[in-house]
This record gives structure tokens, C-alpha cells and sequence, in this order.
């Protein structure tokens, strides 16, 4: 019976992030900032899969370490950190652990399928998406325009 | 004993198979679950999370381009270099201020160039507002409330909603549990096939049918928490729902045929408003709107 509670127990954590625990980055690009807040000092830039370890956290801010390297970045950029119970009971990592990780590794809707539609649909108008996927706003730039206009940044405390 | 067993395992099942399968195998272990068992509980967990798997961030940007690409077959961009400086660090400003400041293409703001009065947002993070709702807007407050709202149905994926159950279990269904393999010729045919769909479905709600009721307040409230946080002046939206309304007697279609009634909207949007507002907007923020504005008009 208590080895059952354990088991109830241990099913019912998966979705906490921890200190020590590994996160990938989950969009094309992101930034670790030195503090926990927008247009503090760039750490580095990191990019889709890249592979971060928890140190700690503040409100939507992770504090993690990138080779070598220590600062923050937005919880939105990450994927969420789990328990691999597998890892745990059986001391190897499942292929199909977190559903993360299968988007990681190039399942589903992908550029492959992207193509394919594109292909068979020569009117959907794809120039101009990538056009405006140029559309862009330095760093800078956007900093003055909330300074200039009384607007605000987000604080994380 | 066993019975217990089978009831607080199973409602971990759905999007969990691999956790179960371990559990299931502890419980053969010790006894408490028959082999025969085991079996049924982790084929239904491995069926449960194939058809539970939700739609990621990278599939939610191929989503959102193909959405985009259909809108743009209907519609010419407004290739104003000023405008678009101007709308995408609104945007921006906003989009940092979210809840969901990152998407896996970042956040593109663009402009149609039609005479309608209309706003849409692709999921992941390409949103259109059109001339006619530029021109319609008095000020930069009201105009970063239109793309706020906007903001709001990406960063609750409302989009992804509209695409059909049945549709995505087979995408899912399609693509087996290898996380590395290529796809045959025929699951590329039947994705390709399952993708034109989603866009269809997507559309559809953005462009023709609208989305739900609950989903439009859901983004009129993360709007205004939204242009709150940014230092907006969040009364300027109930202005903005104010010029609709005179503009919807005036016309129909676009906005008015895809969103609830505006006096509805209104009456939730003032609950939810904190401050009485009424002081005057910082004289940038008029200037920068004034200097851009004059070219909206045809």
C-alpha cells in the first residue's frame, strides 16, 4: 500500500520545474538578459533546442546556466521541465518522455508539410508571410519608444 | 485492493503513457496488477496520449504562416515603411507586457490594405490589423487596444481551437511514436491533406465565423491587463468599443459579423476597468500617432 502511495504521489508532479533540471529553448530565438527583466545587459542569444539547466526562478523569469554562462530568460522560451519517471524507476530516458521533445525532434507539422501544401496551393500568398516575418524592432529602439511615449517595461519583483 | 488500484491509475492515463507504463510495471512486480492488465491499461494510456498530444509551438507557427498565406491571397499588405515601424513597436511593447512574450516566430505586425474595418491574429503570433480600422482609431492608446486584444487570442492559442477533434487525432494517429523516423510518401500525402484542413479550420473562425463569445471577452480582458501593464491608458478602449459601435451602424460585415454584440463588450470591458482614467495622454504618444495617421487615409 505505501509503495502505491509512492507511485500516486510521484504521478501527480510531472510539470514542476527544479533546480539541477535540463530545459530546451522551444522558439527560433530567445535571449538571456542578466537580470530578471527585459533590456537588462545581454547575456548571450540562444536558439531553438538549445539546452539550459534550472538554477532558480523568479515570477516568469528562469534563472538558468548556458555553456558557461549564468543568467535569465522568459519562461515563455522554454519548454517545461519534468519528471521522467522512467529515468527514476527504470534508469534510462524513454524515447517519448515529454511531448517536447517529440516536437523537438521534427514531428508533425513541419517545414516537409509546409512545402508539400505550398506545392499543391500556388495561390496561398508565402512571399508576403516571409515578408512580414521580416518585419522586426531593434532592442533599442523598442526601449525608446516606451521611454519616449511614458509606457511602461514589465519588472519582474 | 486491486480495483482501488485501477481506478487512481487510470485517471492518469491521458497524455501520461509512458509514467504508466512504469506504474503498470511496478504493479505486475508486486503483484497488484495481473499481466493481462497491464496490457490493457498501457495500450489505452499509449492510444489516450497519441490522441491527447497538444499541437506544439513550432506546429502552431506552420498553423499560423498558412493562416497568414490564405489571408494574404485575399488581401494586399499596406507597404507603408512608417506604419509598419510604428504598429510592430505598439505591438511589441504589448507583447513583452503578455503573458506569452515569445513565440516560436516572435510576434509580426502587419496592415491590409482594405477599406474594412478589421483585426485577426494568426496563431503564433502574425497579427493583421487593416487600413480601415487604422483610420478609424483616434489615437495610439485606442490603436494598441485593438492589437492588444489580438494579443490576447495568441497568447490563449483561441485560434487552435477551431481545429476539429477528429482532424487533429488523425494527424496525430499519422504520425506513429518514433521520435526520429522520415515520412513514408503516404503519411506526407495524408498530413499534407490534415494540414490544408487545420488552415481551413482556423480560418474559417478568424476570418468568417468568429470566434466564441467566451474567447472574445477572455482577449477584452487580457487586453486591458495588458494595456495596463504597458502604461496605456486602458479607458481608451472603451472608447475605441464606442467608435465601433457608431461605425457598425454605419456598416456591417469585417468586425461586427465575426465579434459579439459591442454594448455587451462594453458593459464587460467597464467592469473590468480599475482606474477612472480621464487624465490627458503624454504629448508624444499624440505627436508620434498625428505624424503617421495623416497617411492612412486614401
Amino acid at each position: 500500500m505505501r509503495r502505491f502511495i509512492l507511485i500516486f504521489i510521484l504521478l501527480s508532479l510531472p510539470g514542476m520545474a527544479q533546480a539541477g533540471k535540463m530545459v530546451k529553448v522551444k522558439v527560433q530565438k530567445s535571449t538571456i538578459f542578466q537580470q530578471p527583466k527585459f533590456f537588462s545587459k545581454v547575456v548571450t542569444s540562444v536558439e531553438y533546442g538549445d539546452q539550459l539547466e534550472i538554477l532558480g526562478d523568479l515570477k516568469d523569469w528562469i534563472h538558468v546556466k548556458f555553456r558557461e554562462q549564468k543568467g535569465w530568460i522568459h519562461k515563455s522560451s522554454l519548454t517545461s521541465a519534468k519528471f521522467n519517471l522512467r529515468t527514476i524507476f527504470v534508469g534510462t530516458s524513454s524515447p517519448s518522455a515529454t511531448h517536447d521533445e517529440v516536437a523537438l525532434a521534427g514531428k508533425g507539422f513541419t517545414p516537409e508539410v509546409e512545402g508539400g501544401y505550398k506545392e499543391s496551393h500556388p495561390e496561398m500568398n508565402y512571399a508576403l508571410v516571409d515578408e512580414i516575418e521580416t518585419y522586426d524592432v531593434e532592442s533599442d529602439s523598442l526601449y525608446d519608444f516606451i521611454m519616449r511615449g511614458g509606457l511602461r517595461i514589465p519588472e519582474a519583483e | 485492493m486491486k480495483a482501488m488500484i485501477l481506478i487512481l491509475v487510470v485517471p492518469f492515463l491521458v497524455g501520461c503513457a509512458t509514467v504508466t507504463q512504469v506504474a503498470t510495471t511496478v504493479g505486475v512486480g508486486t503483484g497488484v496488477v495481473t499481466r493481462g492488465q497491464k496490457k490493457m491499461i498501457d495500450q489505452t494510456a499509449i492510444k489516450a496520449e497519441k490522441a491527447a498530444r497538444p499541437i506544439t509551438e513550432t506546429e502552431e507557427y506552420y498553423i499560423g504562416r498558412g493562416v497568414a498565406a490564405r489571408i494574404l491571397s485575399q488581401y494586399n499588405l499596406y507597404n507603408h515603411p512608417e506604419t509598419i515601424w510604428y504598429v510592430n513597436h505598439i505591438g511589441k511593447t504589448l507583447a513583452i507586457n503578455s503573458a506569452r512574450p515569445y513565440t516560436y516566430g516572435r510576434y509580426h505586425f502587419a496592415v491590409l490594405d482594405t477599406d474594412e474595418i478589421n483585426a485577426f491574429a494568426c496563431p503564433g503570433g502574425i497579427v493583421f490589423i487593416t487600413r480601415g480600422m487604422l483610420n478609424l482609431v483616434q489615437n495610439e492608446d485606442e490603436l494598441a487596444a485593438v492589437l492588444a486584444h489580438e494579443i490576447g487570442h495568441v497568447t490563449q492559442k483561441h485560434g487552435l481551437k477551431a481545429i476539429s477533434k477528429a482532424r487533429w487525432t488523425q494527424v496525430v494517429t499519422t504520425l506513429g511514436m518514433e521520435a526520429a523516423r522520415e515520412y513514408t510518401g503516404a503519411q506526407l500525402d495524408s498530413l499534407i491533406n490534415l494540414f490544408e484542413g487545420t488552415i481551413d479550420d482556423v480560418f474559417q473562425t478568424l476570418v468568417v465565423r468568429g470566434y466564441g463569445r467566451a474567447d472574445e471577452y477572455e482577449a477584452d480582458k487580457l487586453a486591458i491587463a495588458c494595456l495596463e501593464a504597458s502604461g496605456y491608458d486602458t479607458m481608451e478602449f472603451q472608447n475605441l468599443l464606442r467608435i465601433l459601435e457608431a461605425a457598425q451602424s454605419q456598416g456591417s460585415g469585417g468586425i461586427f459579423s465575426t465579434h459579439p454584440n459591442i454594448m455587451d463588450r462594453i458593459a464587460k470591458v467597464k467592469k473590468g476597468l480599475k482606474v477612472a482614467g480621464g487624465s490627458p495622454l503624454p504629448p508624444e504618444r499624440i505627436a508620434r500617432f498625428k505624424r503617421i495617421a495623416r497617411y492612412w487615409e486614401k
